[in-house]
Protein backbone atom coordinates (compact mmCIF):
# COMPACT_ATOMS: atom_id res chain seq x y z
CA UNK A 1 0.00 0.00 0.00
CA UNK A 2 1.37 3.76 -0.68
CA UNK A 3 -0.07 6.34 1.28
CA UNK A 4 0.87 9.33 -0.99
CA UNK A 5 2.89 11.46 2.04
CA UNK A 6 2.65 14.89 -0.44
CA UNK A 7 -0.61 15.05 0.95
CA UNK A 8 -0.29 14.97 4.48
CA UNK A 9 0.14 18.14 6.34
CA UNK A 10 3.62 18.30 7.93
CA UNK A 11 5.28 19.45 11.25
CA UNK A 12 8.77 20.56 10.37
CA UNK A 13 11.07 19.48 13.28
CA UNK A 14 14.20 21.24 11.31
CA UNK A 15 15.57 23.84 12.63
CA UNK A 16 18.26 26.60 11.98
CA UNK A 17 22.14 25.89 13.08
CA UNK A 18 22.04 21.65 13.43
CA UNK A 19 24.46 20.16 12.20
CA UNK A 20 25.27 16.50 11.33
CA UNK A 21 28.30 15.08 10.53
CA UNK A 22 29.15 11.53 8.98
CA UNK A 23 31.71 9.40 8.14
CA UNK A 24 31.35 7.80 4.38
CA UNK A 25 32.98 4.56 3.90
CA UNK A 26 32.90 2.58 0.41
CA UNK A 27 33.33 -1.40 0.50
CA UNK A 28 36.36 -2.27 -1.27
CA UNK A 29 37.51 -6.36 -1.64
CA UNK A 30 34.66 -7.03 1.10
CA UNK A 31 36.32 -4.42 3.58
CA UNK A 32 35.29 -1.07 4.65
CA UNK A 33 37.45 2.11 3.86
CA UNK A 34 36.87 5.47 5.23
CA UNK A 35 36.47 7.90 1.96
CA UNK A 36 34.48 10.83 3.12
CA UNK A 37 32.91 13.31 5.03
CA UNK A 38 29.87 14.17 4.86
CA UNK A 39 28.32 17.44 6.38
CA UNK A 40 24.83 18.24 6.80
CA UNK A 41 24.11 21.60 8.05
CA UNK A 42 21.03 23.87 8.64
CA UNK A 43 21.05 28.06 8.75
CA UNK A 44 18.41 31.20 8.28
CA UNK A 45 18.72 33.18 5.66
CA UNK A 46 16.49 36.24 5.35
CA UNK A 47 15.88 38.16 2.24
CA UNK A 48 13.95 41.66 2.50
CA UNK A 49 10.38 40.18 2.12
CA UNK A 50 11.06 36.29 3.93
CA UNK A 51 12.97 33.92 6.03
CA UNK A 52 14.34 30.68 4.30
CA UNK A 53 15.89 27.79 6.01
CA UNK A 54 19.09 26.99 4.06
CA UNK A 55 19.60 23.15 4.05
CA UNK A 56 23.16 21.84 3.23
CA UNK A 57 24.93 18.79 2.55
CA UNK A 58 28.68 18.68 1.80
CA UNK A 59 30.73 15.98 0.56
CA UNK A 60 34.15 16.39 0.98
CA UNK A 61 36.79 13.15 0.66
CA UNK A 62 39.66 12.41 3.48
CA UNK A 63 42.79 14.35 3.02
CA UNK A 64 44.23 11.19 2.50
CA UNK A 65 42.64 10.58 -0.72
CA UNK A 66 42.59 13.86 -2.19
CA UNK A 67 45.61 13.23 -4.44
CA UNK A 68 44.24 10.43 -5.80
CA UNK A 69 40.16 10.91 -6.21
CA UNK A 70 39.10 14.10 -4.76
CA UNK A 71 35.41 15.31 -4.02
CA UNK A 72 34.07 18.53 -3.05
CA UNK A 73 30.37 18.40 -3.24
CA UNK A 74 27.79 20.90 -2.27
CA UNK A 75 24.12 20.50 -2.35
CA UNK A 76 21.66 23.35 -1.28
CA UNK A 77 18.41 24.03 -0.88
CA UNK A 78 16.12 26.93 0.26
CA UNK A 79 13.15 25.99 1.65
CA UNK A 80 9.78 27.36 3.73
CA UNK A 81 10.60 26.88 7.45
CA UNK A 82 7.62 25.70 8.01
CA UNK A 83 6.28 23.40 4.89
CA UNK A 84 9.90 22.57 3.81
CA UNK A 85 8.91 23.70 0.82
CA UNK A 86 11.86 24.44 -1.72
CA UNK A 87 12.13 27.97 -3.71
CA UNK A 88 15.94 27.25 -5.07
CA UNK A 89 18.08 24.10 -5.25
CA UNK A 90 21.80 24.29 -5.83
CA UNK A 91 24.21 21.70 -6.61
CA UNK A 92 27.86 22.36 -7.30
CA UNK A 93 30.12 18.94 -7.78
CA UNK A 94 33.61 18.79 -7.77
CA UNK A 95 34.42 14.76 -8.60
CA UNK A 96 38.17 13.79 -9.29
CA UNK A 97 38.30 17.10 -12.10
CA UNK A 98 34.66 16.93 -13.34
CA UNK A 99 32.86 19.76 -12.46
CA UNK A 100 29.04 20.50 -12.67
CA UNK A 101 26.53 23.33 -11.35
CA UNK A 102 22.75 23.33 -11.54
CA UNK A 103 20.42 25.84 -10.23
CA UNK A 104 17.19 24.96 -9.89
CA UNK A 105 14.49 27.87 -9.21
CA UNK A 106 11.17 26.45 -8.21
CA UNK A 107 8.73 29.40 -9.79
CA UNK A 108 5.74 30.34 -7.52
CA UNK A 109 3.17 29.11 -10.24
CA UNK A 110 4.20 25.84 -8.35
CA UNK A 111 4.45 23.58 -11.71
CA UNK A 112 7.76 25.09 -13.58
CA UNK A 113 11.37 24.56 -12.79
CA UNK A 114 13.68 26.93 -14.16
CA UNK A 115 16.85 25.56 -14.19
CA UNK A 116 20.35 26.86 -15.07
CA UNK A 117 23.17 24.06 -15.43
CA UNK A 118 27.15 23.64 -16.42
CA UNK A 119 28.96 20.43 -17.01
CA UNK A 120 33.00 20.70 -16.73
CA UNK A 121 33.76 23.67 -19.17
CA UNK A 122 30.33 23.37 -21.57
CA UNK A 123 28.43 26.25 -22.10
CA UNK A 124 25.63 27.44 -19.55
CA UNK A 125 22.45 25.54 -20.57
CA UNK A 126 19.21 26.87 -19.45
CA UNK A 127 15.57 24.70 -19.22
CA UNK A 128 11.96 25.03 -18.11
CA UNK A 129 11.55 22.12 -16.66
CA UNK A 130 7.32 20.85 -15.60
CA UNK A 131 6.84 19.69 -12.25
CA UNK A 132 3.90 18.49 -10.17
CA UNK A 133 3.36 20.73 -7.34
CA UNK A 134 4.68 19.08 -4.67
CA UNK A 135 7.84 17.77 -6.36
CA UNK A 136 10.64 18.49 -4.35
CA UNK A 137 15.26 18.54 -4.23
CA UNK A 138 16.70 15.80 -3.36
CA UNK A 139 18.26 17.83 0.36
CA UNK A 140 15.08 18.56 0.76
CA UNK A 141 13.84 15.27 0.36
CA UNK A 142 16.50 14.03 3.08
CA UNK A 143 15.34 16.62 5.89
CA UNK A 144 11.63 15.67 5.49
CA UNK A 145 12.09 11.89 6.38
CA UNK A 146 12.46 13.76 9.49
CA UNK A 147 9.31 15.10 9.41
CA UNK A 148 7.48 11.90 8.97
CA UNK A 149 5.13 10.84 11.23
CA UNK A 150 5.92 6.86 11.96
CA UNK A 151 3.36 6.37 14.70
CA UNK A 152 0.93 6.82 11.77
CA UNK A 153 2.50 4.02 8.96
CA UNK A 154 2.32 0.50 9.51
CA UNK A 155 5.91 -1.56 8.71
CA UNK A 156 5.57 -2.53 5.16
CA UNK A 157 3.73 0.94 3.72
CA UNK A 158 5.90 3.04 1.38
CA UNK A 159 5.29 6.44 1.32
CA UNK A 160 5.55 8.55 -2.02
CA UNK A 161 7.82 11.14 -3.09
CA UNK A 162 8.27 12.88 -5.98
CA UNK A 163 12.06 14.53 -6.52
CA UNK A 164 13.42 16.52 -9.38
CA UNK A 165 17.00 15.60 -10.08
CA UNK A 166 19.00 15.98 -13.44
CA UNK A 167 16.45 17.86 -14.50
CA UNK A 168 14.20 14.87 -14.11
CA UNK A 169 11.23 14.19 -12.36
CA UNK A 170 11.76 10.82 -10.03
CA UNK A 171 8.89 9.09 -8.03
CA UNK A 172 10.78 7.94 -4.75
CA UNK A 173 9.26 5.19 -2.04
CA UNK A 174 10.08 4.97 1.53
CA UNK A 175 9.55 1.95 2.73
CA UNK A 176 8.99 2.16 6.57
CA UNK A 177 10.23 -1.66 6.90
CA UNK A 178 10.15 -1.14 11.36
CA UNK A 179 12.06 -0.55 14.09
CA UNK A 180 15.81 -1.60 15.01
CA UNK A 181 18.25 -1.07 17.97
CA UNK A 182 21.71 -0.48 16.05
CA UNK A 183 24.87 0.66 17.24
CA UNK A 184 26.17 3.87 16.80
CA UNK A 185 29.59 5.12 17.51
CA UNK A 186 28.35 8.47 18.41
CA UNK A 187 24.95 7.52 20.35
CA UNK A 188 25.56 4.38 21.25
CA UNK A 189 23.12 1.77 21.32
CA UNK A 190 19.94 3.48 19.31
CA UNK A 191 16.55 2.17 18.69
CA UNK A 192 16.22 3.17 15.21
CA UNK A 193 13.16 3.75 12.52
CA UNK A 194 14.52 1.25 9.22
CA UNK A 195 13.88 2.71 6.00
CA UNK A 196 14.30 1.11 2.51
CA UNK A 197 14.63 3.40 -0.77
CA UNK A 198 13.63 2.81 -4.17
CA UNK A 199 13.23 5.27 -7.08
CA UNK A 200 12.71 4.74 -10.75
CA UNK A 201 16.43 5.50 -11.30
CA UNK A 202 19.66 2.97 -12.24
CA UNK A 203 21.82 5.34 -9.38
CA UNK A 204 20.24 3.40 -6.73
CA UNK A 205 20.27 -0.78 -7.14
CA UNK A 206 18.44 -3.41 -5.15
CA UNK A 207 15.72 -3.92 -3.48
CA UNK A 208 15.87 -2.54 0.26
CA UNK A 209 19.61 -2.21 -0.36
CA UNK A 210 19.23 1.58 0.05
CA UNK A 211 18.69 2.09 4.18
CA UNK A 212 18.28 4.56 6.70
CA UNK A 213 17.64 4.02 10.45
CA UNK A 214 16.69 7.15 11.92
CA UNK A 215 16.43 7.30 15.74
CA UNK A 216 12.92 6.60 17.26
CA UNK A 217 12.95 10.13 19.21
CA UNK A 218 11.41 13.21 18.51
CA UNK A 219 14.80 14.22 17.26
CA UNK A 220 14.88 11.74 14.35
CA UNK A 221 18.72 12.06 13.41
CA UNK A 222 19.38 9.65 10.70
CA UNK A 223 22.50 8.27 12.19
CA UNK A 224 23.02 5.14 9.55
CA UNK A 225 22.46 4.59 6.07
CA UNK A 226 23.74 2.36 3.53
CA UNK A 227 23.75 2.07 -0.36
CA UNK A 228 24.30 0.07 -3.07
CA UNK A 229 25.15 1.74 -6.31
CA UNK A 230 26.45 0.70 -9.60
CA UNK A 231 29.95 1.43 -8.93
CA UNK A 232 29.87 -0.42 -5.36
CA UNK A 233 28.10 -0.27 -1.47
CA UNK A 234 29.22 1.79 0.99
CA UNK A 235 28.06 3.12 4.52
CA UNK A 236 27.34 6.16 5.92
CA UNK A 237 27.62 6.50 9.71
CA UNK A 238 27.41 9.59 12.11
CA UNK A 239 30.15 10.97 13.83
CA UNK A 240 29.18 14.19 15.37
CA UNK A 241 25.94 15.70 16.24
CA UNK A 242 24.92 19.63 17.36
CA UNK A 243 22.64 22.24 17.44
CA UNK A 244 19.68 19.68 17.68
CA UNK B 1 61.22 -40.31 -1.30
CA UNK B 2 62.78 -38.39 -4.18
CA UNK B 3 59.25 -37.74 -5.75
CA UNK B 4 58.06 -36.37 -2.10
CA UNK B 5 61.04 -34.10 -1.77
CA UNK B 6 60.20 -33.01 -5.26
CA UNK B 7 56.75 -32.26 -4.35
CA UNK B 8 58.15 -30.51 -1.07
CA UNK B 9 60.32 -28.18 -2.93
CA UNK B 10 57.29 -27.13 -5.85
CA UNK B 11 55.41 -26.26 -3.07
CA UNK B 12 58.09 -24.03 -1.08
CA UNK B 13 58.92 -22.22 -4.88
CA UNK B 14 54.84 -21.16 -5.09
CA UNK B 15 54.66 -20.35 -1.35
CA UNK B 16 57.74 -18.21 -1.47
CA UNK B 17 55.75 -16.46 -4.96
CA UNK B 18 52.70 -16.33 -3.73
CA UNK B 19 53.84 -14.20 -0.55
CA UNK B 20 56.24 -11.87 -2.36
CA UNK B 21 53.55 -11.10 -4.60
CA UNK B 22 50.84 -10.31 -1.85
CA UNK B 23 53.99 -8.94 0.16
CA UNK B 24 54.28 -6.63 -3.51
CA UNK B 25 50.40 -5.72 -2.67
CA UNK B 26 50.42 -5.15 0.91
CA UNK B 27 53.07 -2.71 0.17
CA UNK B 28 50.91 -0.87 -2.05
CA UNK B 29 47.80 -0.66 0.08
CA UNK B 30 50.00 0.68 2.91
CA UNK B 31 51.17 3.51 0.57
CA UNK B 32 47.53 4.10 -0.33
CA UNK B 33 44.90 5.43 1.74
CA UNK B 34 43.47 2.18 1.20
CA UNK B 35 42.52 1.74 5.42
CA UNK B 36 41.95 -1.67 7.06
CA UNK B 37 41.89 -3.50 3.26
CA UNK B 38 45.90 -3.06 3.59
CA UNK B 39 45.59 -5.90 6.54
CA UNK B 40 44.53 -8.96 3.49
CA UNK B 41 47.14 -9.00 1.50
CA UNK B 42 49.91 -8.47 4.42
CA UNK B 43 48.35 -11.04 6.31
CA UNK B 44 48.50 -13.42 3.29
CA UNK B 45 51.91 -12.73 2.81
CA UNK B 46 52.84 -13.70 6.67
CA UNK B 47 50.38 -16.46 6.70
CA UNK B 48 52.15 -18.13 3.31
CA UNK B 49 55.67 -17.14 4.59
CA UNK B 50 55.00 -19.24 7.97
CA UNK B 51 54.15 -21.97 5.82
CA UNK B 52 56.92 -21.92 3.66
CA UNK B 53 59.69 -21.24 6.55
CA UNK B 54 58.39 -24.78 8.09
CA UNK B 55 57.68 -26.48 4.50
CA UNK B 56 61.72 -25.13 3.82
CA UNK B 57 64.55 -27.36 4.63
CA UNK B 58 66.92 -26.19 7.45
CA UNK B 59 69.34 -24.81 4.94
CA UNK B 60 67.13 -23.51 2.96
CA UNK B 61 65.11 -21.19 5.39
CA UNK B 62 66.67 -17.83 5.39
CA UNK B 63 65.09 -16.24 2.58
CA UNK B 64 61.14 -17.81 3.92
CA UNK B 65 61.88 -16.08 7.13
CA UNK B 66 62.94 -12.44 5.47
CA UNK B 67 59.55 -13.05 3.54
CA UNK B 68 58.14 -13.50 7.29
CA UNK B 69 60.05 -10.56 8.91
CA UNK B 70 58.73 -7.78 6.11
CA UNK B 71 54.83 -9.41 6.20
CA UNK B 72 55.16 -8.85 9.84
CA UNK B 73 56.54 -5.44 9.26
CA UNK B 74 53.67 -4.89 6.64
CA UNK B 75 51.33 -5.60 9.40
CA UNK B 76 52.48 -3.07 11.84
CA UNK B 77 52.41 -0.59 9.35
CA UNK B 78 48.96 -1.01 8.12
CA UNK B 79 48.14 -1.22 11.95
CA UNK B 80 49.93 1.92 13.23
CA UNK B 81 48.60 4.30 9.61
CA UNK B 82 44.94 2.65 11.10
CA UNK B 83 45.57 3.97 14.50
CA UNK B 84 47.52 6.96 14.13
CA UNK B 85 46.81 8.81 11.00
CA UNK B 86 43.43 10.35 11.50
CA UNK B 87 40.73 11.02 8.62
CA UNK B 88 40.41 14.98 8.36
CA UNK B 89 39.16 17.21 5.47
CA UNK B 90 41.43 20.01 4.51
CA UNK B 91 39.63 23.01 4.44
CA UNK B 92 40.26 24.95 1.15
CA UNK B 93 40.10 28.50 0.62
CA UNK B 94 38.84 28.15 -2.61
CA UNK B 95 35.55 26.05 -1.61
CA UNK B 96 34.82 28.09 1.21
CA UNK B 97 34.63 31.06 -0.99
CA UNK B 98 33.07 29.19 -3.76
CA UNK B 99 30.36 28.40 -0.86
CA UNK B 100 30.16 32.10 0.38
CA UNK B 101 29.58 32.75 -3.30
CA UNK B 102 26.98 30.37 -3.90
CA UNK B 103 24.83 31.70 -0.63
CA UNK B 104 25.40 35.62 -2.00
CA UNK B 105 23.97 34.19 -5.57
CA UNK B 106 21.14 32.45 -3.47
CA UNK B 107 20.01 35.28 -1.47
CA UNK B 108 19.62 37.47 -4.72
CA UNK B 109 17.66 34.35 -6.79
CA UNK B 110 15.51 34.36 -4.06
CA UNK B 111 15.18 38.42 -4.15
CA UNK B 112 14.51 37.91 -7.65
CA UNK B 113 11.54 35.31 -7.04
CA UNK B 114 9.59 36.82 -4.59
CA UNK B 115 9.06 40.30 -7.13
CA UNK B 116 7.58 37.17 -9.12
CA UNK B 117 4.99 36.56 -6.80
Amino acid sequence: MVSLFMFFPLTAQIHANEKLVYSGSYFLSGMMTNVAQITMSTEMLKTSKKSYLHLSVEAATFQKWDSYFKIRDLYESYVDPQSLKPSLYQRNVYEGGYTKTEKYTFLPDGKTVKSVTRRKNGPVKTNSVSINPKTIDVVTLIYKLRTINFSTIRPGQFIAFQTIFDEKEYPVWIKFIGKETISTSKLGKQACFKLSISSKTNKLKGTDKNLIWITADSKKIPCLIEFSIPVGTGRVSLINVSGI
Amino acid sequence: MFQEFKNLFVMRNILIILSVIFGLLGIVFVILPMGTIAFLPAGIALALSIIAYFVSGKSKRKFPYILMILSFLLLLSAGAKKVFVEDTVKVEKQFLEEKQEAKQDAQKELENLEDLE
